[in-house]
């Protein structure tokens, strides 16, 4: 299981609940959404996840790994396999949309060729390499989404959690940003997406949806399951109009995580059940290949 | 060489506190490498006065060569005495006729046997003077000793005020340039916190932030040790020739290359060392928060 949050309470002062005794489990490969008005524990459970709280009661995994037990200098390895997008997309204003791509990889010591190959490729993916040169002030609030993900993507994470990632978009924005989130779901990375946006909630509504409600799961529509990609409806599938990516190998660019071991953990999973594999009519080849790889390593 | 890059922008985009982050630094080093070498200076004239006759002895007009070099060799054999020079009757007459040449009166009336014979004595160190002086009163054939105890005591006294009062300014200074880049790389890291808050989201160590701000004080603290060297170096190219006439041969002017080079490398050690600590103080105030 690549999340399990186990009993988990997180409180602010003595009577403040962020989060009540709340559990579920994520697969590798799943694209889950998380939902609930604001204040019910979404953006929590992200900052749980990258371990920047902790929780007083119940523990979480993260790829079967209790966070509570990481020392305080294992947690930017942790943290450099999860990719985190936000509503306020968090670039870096003095740096450009090229820079901003390649400040993770730049922090895990990647040399210049290697990082110009990997913002490319990057750019690519999201269909933004005539922005390269862009600051972020310069960018519509669609493109600077797409470019936080991109920068999410950069260190090759096995997760990306997207926290209200359509929060500040208009609706043809939003769809464009859900829909590249899911094609890289369907690269085979896990996805987690917090939003109470019913736009998203609709155009993802045969996905996996967890419900929160005052720091408490109220609702999980599959739980305990391995997961399923759902039937798409016609219409989704035809919308999909995003570039597809050139092609995907497995290459984790984290000097922690070698390319062979990220391999060996993510395929068998995410082939496993057949049902977990997306329509294959929908799919290139060049695709169908890069099911089996993370996103991140789109070349 | 990443975040050396990233200090200089810095550096540039804040040109006015940079630039008093490094006069604060300068200044410390000006004022420390002066302290060092007037410190150096006085050492050595101590150490000049210290080796000059500094007791002198005078024996009984009754005293006899046999008691003179008995009582010479008994200095002699003290540890803290550095060199004994016997003076004979004859000898003082030659020095007496050589300081008077010029008055031919006083050559006549004066002869060997009216001049006492005398020991000049140096001690290893000025402190142990006044001890050598007592053993030599105790000496039966002496009959008066001789030391200018007042000029060697101001000269210690004068000594050790100068390396209290460098001491201290010194301490004052390396405070006030300490909290300077603090304060300095304090500032410059309120306007980063919300890049920082992103990059350790996206898996940055803590030495990924810091090291631009530890750059950045490295760059203040040996900048201002070279600006700091450089002027003192000027300034004490400008005032030998002033220096050499006023010190005469007590100190070989122009300071030696090696010192200065001794100098420039303590300096610039010293520069990166406060630079760096005060920075990582600094920015590691913003990684707590």
């Amino acid at each position: 299981m690549s999340i399990r949050f186990e009993s988990v309470t997180k409180r602010f002062g003595e009577a403040t609940f962020a989060l009540s005794d709340v559990s579920f489990g994520v697969d590798p490969g799943e694209l889950v959404v998380l939902t609930g008005p604001s204040g019910s524990g979404k953006t929590t459970i992200m900052r749980l996840l990258i371990r920047e709280y902790t929780p007083e009661e119940g523990e979480v995994f993260f790829e079967d790994q209790s966070l509570a037990k990481l020392r305080h200098r294992q947690v930017p390895t942790h943290r450099r396999q999860i990719g985190v997008v936000f509503q306020d997309y968090k670039l870096l204003s003095e740096l450009n949309v090229w820079e901003n791509i390649a400040l993770p990889l730049s922090i895990i010591g990647k040399d210049e060729a290697e990082t110009e190959s990997r913002v490319t490729d990057l750019l690519k993916l999201v269909g933004l390499t005539d922005k390269a040169y862009l600051f972020p002030s310069q960018l519509s609030g669609g493109e600077a989404q797409r470019i936080s993900i991109a920068r999410a993507l950069a260190t090759g994470p096995s997760l990306i959690f997207a926290d209200e990632p359509t929060g500040n978009l208009d609706p043809a924005a939003s769809l464009e940003v859900i829909k590249l989130l899911r094609q890289i779901n369907r690269l085979g990375t896990t996805v987690l997406i917090a939003t109470h946006d019913a736009i998203v909630l609709e155009f993802l509504k045969a996905e996996r949806q967890l419900e929160l409600k005052l720091g408490k799961l109220v609702h999980d529509s599959r739980p305990h399951q391995k997961a399923k990609k759902p039937v798409e409806t016609k219409e989704a599938a035809e919308s999909e109009t995003l570039p597809e990516p050139e092609e995907t190998e497995v290459e984790s660019l984290d000097d922690d995580e070698p390319a062979e071991k990220a391999a060996v953990k993510k395929v068998p999973e995410v082939e496993k059940p057949k049902s977990h594999r997306p329509k294959t009519e929908e799919k290139s080849d060049n695709s169908k290949k890069s099911a089996k790889k993370p996103a991140h390593a789109v070349t | 060489m990443q975040s050396l890059k990233t200090a200089l922008t810095s550096l540039r985009r804040s040109p006015y506190q940079s630039l008093l982050a490094i006069l604060v630094m300068s200044i410390l080093f000006f004022v420390a490498n002066t302290f060092a070498i007037t410190l150096m200076g006085a050492e050595t004239v101590l150490r000049f006065f210290e080796t000059r006759p500094q007791v002198i002895a005078f024996f009984k007009l009754s005293a006899d060569d046999a008691a003179i070099q008995a009582t010479a060799q008994a200095i002699q054999a003290r540890s803290a005495v550095a060199s004994v020079k016997t003076i004979s009757k004859t000898q003082a007459l030659e020095l007496y006729q050589k300081d008077n040449q010029d008055n031919p009166l006083l050559l006549e009336l004066v002869t060997a046997d009216i001049l006492p014979a005398s020991l000049e004595v140096s001690a290893k160190q000025a402190a142990d003077l006044p001890a050598i002086k007592l053993e030599l009163e105790k000496q039966p054939e002496i009959e008066e000793v001789a030391f200018q105890d007042d000029v060697l005591k101001s000269l210690l006294q004068w000594t050790k005020s100068l390396r209290w009062a460098g001491i201290f300014v010194i301490s004052i200074l390396g405070l006030v340039s300490f909290l300077t880049v603090v304060v300095m790389v304090s500032m410059k890291t309120v306007t980063k916190k919300n890049a920082v808050s992103i990059m350790q989201i996206i898996g940055a160590t803590d030495w990924y932030i810091l090291s631009p701000f530890v750059t950045e004080g490295i760059v203040y603290g040996l900048t201002g040790a070279l600006i700091g060297w450089v002027s003192l170096y000027g300034a004490l190219m400008y005032a030998t020739p002033w220096l050499q006439s006023f010190l005469g041969g007590i100190i070989s002017l122009p300071v030696s290359g090696q010192i200065l080079l001794i100098q420039l490398g303590v300096s610039a050690g010293a520069g990166i060392l406060l630079g760096s600590l005060a920075s990582l103080v600094a920015a590691r105030r913003l990684l707590r928060k």
